[in-house]
């Protein structure tokens, strides 16, 4: 891929970090003014792992997914921050998603970076059969014939553990199931073997036998292929299982960051925590009310100059409601931004 | 229309559905498929897209049926009631000679008989039902290609607005409001004026002053088609399925052509057979004023704006009102059901596996 204008001296990311998203603030324009969606949110994807995105409904993760794709709704503006993505064919220069142009960037999705969606009914286009809509990815990157195209994307739906793909490559999205659709999405996006994939709640649409089977499938991806995940859901089995590092998010802002091991061993942010707990147990059965956080998170455009999490944090104190707290390292590749941790 | 919509769910229960809806599943339907699962699902669908083929069939077969002289008649024939016979009539000298194709076929196939007075006559002589018959030729000309003229124009000018939306979607709805305000009809009647000037000039061309007309009143049915499709589009490009095609790398050319145009199909359809009847209502009133299809050539439209001109208390030919307008309002009937049934057949969700 040739690219000129964008291919400024950006430092090339670490060797095998994939994607790194550097302090991306969003804000969208609501009525007359602009609403901070998203505040200082980085991360970085590296080669075989696969980063979480955990939070509450509302708290920026689909948001974030969309900006690393550049698919941002018109009204959401990227305000500062870059998305690095470093190109293997880009002579060891990452290229800064965000100002790339609207052509440069669409010849890299589908091909380099992909996505899967969350309600894979809707994703699918109901006038199209699947055949055609799996080839699109085919006919938009590849000079390929359409027998050729058909007959890689079936092997996909093969691969993708689709029973009788011949006849199903013929069927419209509204005959499949929800986790054949799924698993349809998930042989569109892997299509072109893309070095990174986004999952947004990729599970939640399904039964439990069809997840483990998606899970298995991403997991294999992720070791064979070298795949970098960024796994965006409110499971923490899923996170538990399937992520290398956690990123907790609230009200658009990164609470805390750690290894998964590490955020559940010792998690650190009272947010963390607090969400940690608001889980049933399977233990403890069905005696007493399901715990949960108090209060709401904040709505959209509620501008706070502290902590997002301060009015239900159990232990707020004056401070965290006049200064947002900054990521405080708290043990090796573990931040928080929590005023408790300042050391 | 109401029966049309009804029955599916009444058929889709019906275990004569079954074999029909099994057939999708190997593959392609066939077309002989496509017709039972149609009369099972669909019967007033059926019966719409017959009549329209039976009014096609009349329209492209004219010349070879056994038909009086649709353009002469005599004098002492004038207002003769239905009664109808078939007659042989002597073929005119100046036939014989410069005989066409279609009329040595129509000899060869009926001789010398016709069928008279089927549907009365007219103030000239003239047998009625074979003025009906030819023009059907030019109503359903009229209609076919102003309906698509309208649909072309409509399609793509509502989606750019919709996909484009903001200041271009703004810019573009505000011209169809403004072109809303004006009075078509004069529009019309000057355009015809030109065009009479030009006629010569036209001909030696090669147009016929009839097609212009026609895509000229294309040209002016576009507007709810595109205020409709824009509608569409404006939900469509919101829906997931777009997202997801603009994240595998599709261009917005894609987008529109392959995603969002063919889920605005069905609307386009049922709002298509709504504009046809209405084109072909127009042409009438064209017609009726003078300014349409002018004689020798006869539409329906004019058929009836003749009768106005000659009915009195006095002189009550009903036939002369009756027959045209009734053909008028079947075949705009059959129009209706068709694109009805065709809207719910294309819709991959309502055909196949009834669900």
């Amino acid at each position: 891929m040739i690219s000129v204008s964008t291919d400024v001296a950006e430092p090339r990311p670490g060797a095998d970090e994939l994607l790194s998203v550097e302090g991306l603030c969003l804000s969208i324009r609501l009525a007359r003014e602009r609403v901070p969606l998203l505040d200082e949110v980085s991360f970085t994807l590296r080669r075989g792992r696969c980063l979480g995105l955990v939070g509450e409904s509302g708290s920026g993760k689909t948001i974030t997914a969309l900006a690393v794709m550049g698919l941002l709704p018109r009204r959401v503006k990227v305000d500062r921050g870059r998305v690095l993505l470093s190109d293997p064919g880009g002579e060891g220069r990452a290229r800064d998603l965000v100002r790339l142009p609207r052509a440069e960037l669409r010849r890299i999705r589908g091909r380099i970076l992909s996505m899967i969606f969350q309600d894979p009914m809707s994703a699918l286009n109901p006038y199209l059969r699947i055949g055609e809509q799996l080839i699109e990815a085919l006919k938009i990157h590849r000079r390929i014939s359409r027998r050729a195209a058909l007959d890689r994307a079936q092997a996909k739906l093969q691969e993708m553990g689709i029973p009788d793909a011949r006849s199903r490559m013929r069927d419209y999205p509204h005959q499949l199931s929800g986790g054949m659709c799924q698993r349809v999405l998930l042989a569109m996006a892997l299509l072109l073997d893309p070095e990174v994939l986004i999952a947004d709640e990729p599970t939640t649409a399904l039964d439990v036998t069809i997840q483990a089977q998606i899970l298995t499938l991403l997991d294999t991806l992720k070791r064979a292929r070298g795949m970098a995940i960024l796994l965006i859901t409110h499971d923490w089995g899923l996170i538990a299982d399937q992520t290398d590092r956690v990123l907790v998010v609230y009200a658009g802002s990164i609470m805390e960051r750690a290894a998964t091991a590490n955020l559940f061993a010792h998690p650190a942010h009272p947010y963390t925590i607090a969400l940690r707990e608001s889980r049933p147990s399977l233990a403890g059965g069905r005696a007493g009310r399901l715990p949960s956080i108090a209060g709401n998170p904040p709505r959209l455009g509620e501008s706070r100059r502290g902590c997002p999490f301060a009015p239900r944090c159990p232990h707020a104190m004056a401070r965290c409601n006049e200064r947002k707290p900054p990521l405080f390292t708290v043990g090796e590749e573990h931040d928080a931004a929590c005023w408790l941790l300042e050391s | 229309m109401k029966g049309g919509r009804e029955m599916p769910a009444n058929g889709s229960q019906d275990p004569s559905v079954g074999p029909s809806a099994n057939l999708e599943e190997t593959g392609r339907r066939s077309s002989r498929a496509t017709i039972g699962l149609l009369a099972s699902t669909h019967p007033a669908a059926l019966a719409g897209g017959l009549g329209c083929c039976l009014v096609l069939v009349m329209a492209l077969t004219a010349p070879l049926l056994p038909l009086p002289n649709h353009l002469e008649g005599t004098m002492d024939e004038q207002y003769l009631a239905p009664s109808p016979v078939f007659r042989e009539v002597a073929a005119a000298p100046s036939d014989a000679a410069g005989a066409g194709v279609g009329t040595r076929l129509r000899r060869a196939l009926f001789g010398e008989l016709e069928l008279w007075n089927l549907m009365g006559t007219d103030g000239k002589g003239r047998d009625l039902c074979s003025r009906i018959v030819w023009g059907s030729r030019v109503s359903l000309t009229v209609a076919i290609v102003a309906a698509l003229v309208s649909l072309v124009i409509g399609v793509l000018y509502g989606a750019l607005a919709g996909f484009f939306g903001g200041l271009v979607d703004e810019a573009l709805m505000r011209l169809v409001d403004v072109l809303y305000a004006v009075p078509f009809i004069f529009v019309v009647i000057y355009m015809v004026s030109i065009l009479q000037e030009y006629d010569d000039s036209l001909r030696s061309r090669g147009i016929s002053r009839e097609v212009v007309l026609y895509v000229l009143i294309g040209a002016i049915y576009w507007l709810t088609m595109a205020r409709v499709v824009r509608g569409q589009v404006l939900s469509l490009k919101k829906r997931e399925f777009v997202c997801a095609a603009e994240a595998v790398g599709a261009g917005r050319l894609r987008i529109i052509v392959r995603h969002i145009l063919p889920n605005t199909v069905g609307i386009v359809i049922v709002y298509l057979t709504l504009t046809i009847p209405r084109i072909m209502l127009f042409e009438a009133f064209l017609s009726f004023l003078g300014i349409g299809v002018e004689p020798p050539d006869v539409s329906w439209g004019l058929l009836a704006s003749d009768a106005c001109a000659v009915m009195t208390p006095v002189n009550v030919c009903w036939w002369l009102a009756f027959f045209p307008g009734a053909v008028l309002a079947v075949t705009l009937l059959c129009i209706n059901l068709l694109g009805d049934g065709i809207r719910d057949l294309l819709d991959p969700r309502t055909s196949g596996r009834g669900e």
